[in-house]
């Protein structure tokens, strides 16, 4: 089964390009780079995990996150917090940072990192 | 009886004859009788006469011996000579002195002859004219004196009277003369003569004023100088003068009274000084010299006197006498004792500073030695050195001299000269000594504050540089903040499509699998700047634990031991004993020492030592160098760890020292270094309360950074 995950950054190129990565990893990714759809979208998807941009315009990924949390399908689904503002983590692969209760990963980890923290929280490892 | 008898018998024979001759004028008697009584008269008239006749004779032939012997005594012994001649000037009588003086055989030879026989042509000429004269006029020429060439050559003078020569009857029957030989007169009389007119010229000459005054005041002798100084242009017009006719009364009847002073006493008057106005109402002044005079009988009939003018060297004196004033009165009031020794060491002068300085008079020191005034053998010894310094080499030299006095030792500086007579002679040596205690004071006091501006200036400067950096500080970190976020997500970006593009290039292009990894080193570094761009700025609060600061060295050295032995570097660790734990976060400390470490590791270039060391320090035993800083927010006697980390390397160039800490400064060639890792290093240091130093090592052996951190007081 391939897991599918839900991509939440205004960022276009930097979306398109980790898409790319990820479905040659095997996912099934889809991308939303309004926020405010991003609900919407999630609704649609039926995704197994979402990965949320924390600066965005309009509406940032806490609000994002409270949304999905809002939602009773949605609000089991694993999310990881990706963002430029949080370091690389020091810490050995497989912990995971946690910043008020939400996994982070730093934006500019390796793929490695990202997609290992992804497969954490899938519980695929 | 004889003579009465005869003149009874004359008298007798006189009366017959008288009537004899009565008779025979009578006329009773016959004529030859007459005749007879007449005759027999005339003849007794005749005895009478003739016998009355040779009594007279005889008398008068008496007188006649009597004169001719005068006469002749008198012709023959008269050392004058003594000529009678007739009209024709021929000699009558000649006496023996003229005769001999003429170079005659006698008396007798020279008569019937005359001048020419005797004189030259024009003596004689001359001669025969007076005579002539007198001869003509009946006057005589008396007492004239003339020059004669004697016959045996030699000249003189003759003093000759030429009178008229009568006969009885009162005619002039010739001339008569007498000469004497006055050369030996005349010469005295000229000797005389010159000297007076010598003597005249030389009381003429002298300058001084020169008189003799007799006992009612009247000038007798006055020299020229004295006729100038009243006021004359000739001497003979003071002569015969008083002082009342040039002084005014009372300083005249002064003069007139000092001279009978002299006279009583009989006691000259010597150099008395006296100033008084000359003719031309100009000041001079007089040094009087009075001395009595007496005559032949030895009584004072006045005095001489003696004016020296001695208005010039009076003045000159004078002159002197206050150039020497003012000297001395710079000299006494100098505020540095002076002095003057001589070759042997005795005082000639001091200055009133002097005495003051020593308490002496001046009196008591002149022709003392060092020794006796100054008493400290010790002293004098060194004084006398630098003296003997002077004397040898002839030329000023400048010492340092310091004197105990009561209240204290004083340092003076001395200047000490030889002094030269005017031949060049070195006879004393001078001394000028200059107090420069207070100034030595002032100039320590000056040294010592200048020490503390310096101090001062160099607390500002580092205040200002700290003020700067913090200022940098706090720019760079809210710049950092913003821009790493920025920049992250680019760099995201480009490491996805990275990542992307390395699977899916072909597998055998080497050269582009080369190139994504030389692109993903870039990632990597810009990654890592971003990284301390977010740790410097960060305000995430640290958490600190109580933490064994040895342990804390140790935990960081193993998180690059590995690195450090492939690098060829000895760690050689020296931990302090029984150190009280720190107030620490552990991994910010971490950081800080893995920074460290890694920067010295760097500096070795592959090979040397890193030594470490741990340490207790309080406050007070921590260099200036090292807490500056450290002071504003820490007190004296705080305990600290030191944790020093030394390498053998480099050492840090000069003009790197004060930029260290700043960001991006790195001496590390491009991409070894972020420029951030002491910049951030020292942040930590500083949350923590401690302070972050580097230094080279006083050696220049490499460089030794001291982190401090705060004794945990839990």
């Amino acid at each position: 089964m391939t897991a599918k995950i839900l991509l939440i950054d205004d960022e276009v190129d930097f979306t398109e390009l980790l898409a790319a990565n990820l479905e040659d990893s095997g996912f099934e990714v889809r991308q939303v780079n309004d926020p405010v759809q991003a609900l919407n979208e999630a609704r649609l998807f039926h995704p197994d995990i979402c990965i949320i941009d924390l600066v965005m315009p309009r509406m940032d990924g806490g609000d994002v996150v409270n949304a999905l949390r809002s939602d009773l399908v949605l609000s089991a689904t694993p999310v990881l917090m990706l963002t430029a503002l949080v370091e690389e983590s020091t810490e050995e692969p497989g912990e995971l940072q946690m910043k008020g209760g939400l996994p982070f990963v730093s934006k500019t980890s390796d793929l490695e990192v990202i997609i290992n923290a992804i497969k954490r929280l899938l519980g695929l490892r | 009886m004889k003579l009465e008898i005869e003149r009874l018998v004359l008298l007798m024979a006189g009366v017959l004859s008288l009537l004899l001759v009565a008779l025979a004028l009578g006329h009773g008697m016959a004529e030859w009788l007459r005749w007879a009584c007449l005759a027999a008269g005339l003849g007794l008239v005749v005895v009478i006469t003739r016998g009355a006749g040779s009594a007279r004779i005889r008398k008068l032939r008496n007188e006649r011996d009597v004169l001719e012997r005068y006469f002749c005594s008198l012709m023959d012994s008269v050392p004058a000579s003594i000529y009678f001649k007739d009209l024709e000037s021929r000699f009558l009588q000649v006496n023996q002195a003229m005769a001999e003086a003429l170079g005659a055989e006698s008396p007798e030879a020279m008569l019937g002859k005359n001048d020419t026989d005797y004189f030259k042509e024009e003596h004689a000429a001359q001669a025969r004219a007076d005579e002539l004269k007198i001869i003509a006029s009946g006057k005589g020429i008396e007492e004239f004196i003339e020059k004669e060439t004697f016959p045996n050559g030699s000249v003189g003078w003759v003093m000759t009277s030429k009178l008229p020569f009568r006969d009885k009857e009162g005619r002039i029957v010739g001339t008569f003369g007498i000469s004497s030989d006055v050369t030996e007169m005349m010469k005295t009389q000229l000797t005389l003569e010159r000297e007076r007119n010598t003597l005249r010229t030389l009381l003429d000459s002298i300058p001084d004023s020169i008189y003799i005054r007799d006992f009612d005041g009247h000038y007798i002798v006055v020299n020229r100088a004295l006729a100038e100084l009243v006021g004359c242009d000739d001497p003979e017009q003071v002569t015969g003068k008083t002082p009342f006719d040039f002084f005014p009364e009372d300083r005249a009847r002064r003069f007139l009274e000092e001279d009978q002073n002299v006279m009583d006493g009989g006691k000259p008057l010597i150099n008395r000084h006296s100033s008084l106005q000359d003719s031309s109402g100009s000041p001079r002044h007089l040094l009087t010299t009075k001395v009595p005079v007496r005559d032949s009988g030895g009584k004072v009939f006045g005095i001489v006197g003696i004016n020296r003018d001695v208005t010039e060297q009076e003045n000159a004196r004078m002159e002197l006498r206050q150039t020497e004033h003012r000297m001395q009165e710079i000299v006494d009031n100098s505020p540095s004792p002076m002095y003057a020794k001589s070759v042997t060491g005795h005082y000639l002068m001091i200055n009133r500073r002097y005495e003051e300085l020593f308490q002496v008079k001046s009196a008591d020191v002149i022709g003392k030695t060092d020794l006796e005034v100054l008493g400290d053998p010790e002293v004098v010894r060194r004084i006398q050195k630098n003296d003997r310094l002077v004397f040898e080499r002839g030329e000023p030299i400048q010492v340092d001299e310091t004197l105990k006095f009561t209240d204290g030792e004083r340092d003076y500086v001395s200047v000490k000269f030889p002094m030269r007579d005017l031949d060049g002679g070195i006879y004393a040596v001078g001394g000028i000594s200059t107090d420069i205690t207070l100034r030595k004071k002032a100039e320590q006091e000056l040294q010592a504050l200048n020490q503390e501006l310096m101090q001062a200036h160099e607390n500002l400067t580092s205040a200002h540089e700290q003020l700067i950096q913090a200022a940098k500080m706090e720019s760079v970190g809210r710049l950092a903040a913003g821009v790493a976020h920025e920049v992250k997500n680019p760099l995201a970006m480009i490491s996805m499509g990275l990542e992307l593009l390395a699977r899916h290039l072909p597998t055998d292009d080497l050269k582009a699998a080369e190139t994504i990894e030389r692109m993903k080193r870039g990632i990597d570094r810009a990654k890592k700047i971003v990284r301390g761009l977010v740790d410097y700025s960060s305000d995430r609060r640290l958490e600190f634990d109580s933490l064994d600061p040895n342990k804390l060295v140790r935990g960081a050295l193993d998180l690059v031991e590995y690195e450090l032995t492939q690098a060829g570097v000895t760690v050689v660790f020296s931990p302090g004993s029984d150190l009280p734990a720190v107030e620490a976060d552990q991994t910010k400390i971490e950081q800080v020492l893995l920074n460290l470490f890694i920067n010295a590791m760097h500096s070795m270039e592959g090979k040397g030592d890193l030594e470490i060391g741990t340490a207790l320090v309080s406050l007070e035993n921590v260099a200036r160098d090292e807490g500056s800083r450290l002071r504003e927010r820490l007190r004296e006697g705080d305990r600290m760890v030191r944790i020093t980390v030394a390498d053998t390397g480099r050492g840090i160039p000069d003009e790197a020292l004060g930029k260290l800490f700043d960001p991006f400064f790195t001496t590390k060639s491009t991409g070894k270094g972020t420029g951030l890792g002491l910049t951030v290093s020292r942040k930590i240091a500083e949350l923590h309360g401690g302070e972050l130093t580097i230094a080279n090592r006083s050696d220049r052996s490499g460089a030794v950074a001291t982190l401090l951190l705060k004794v945990d007081k839990d």
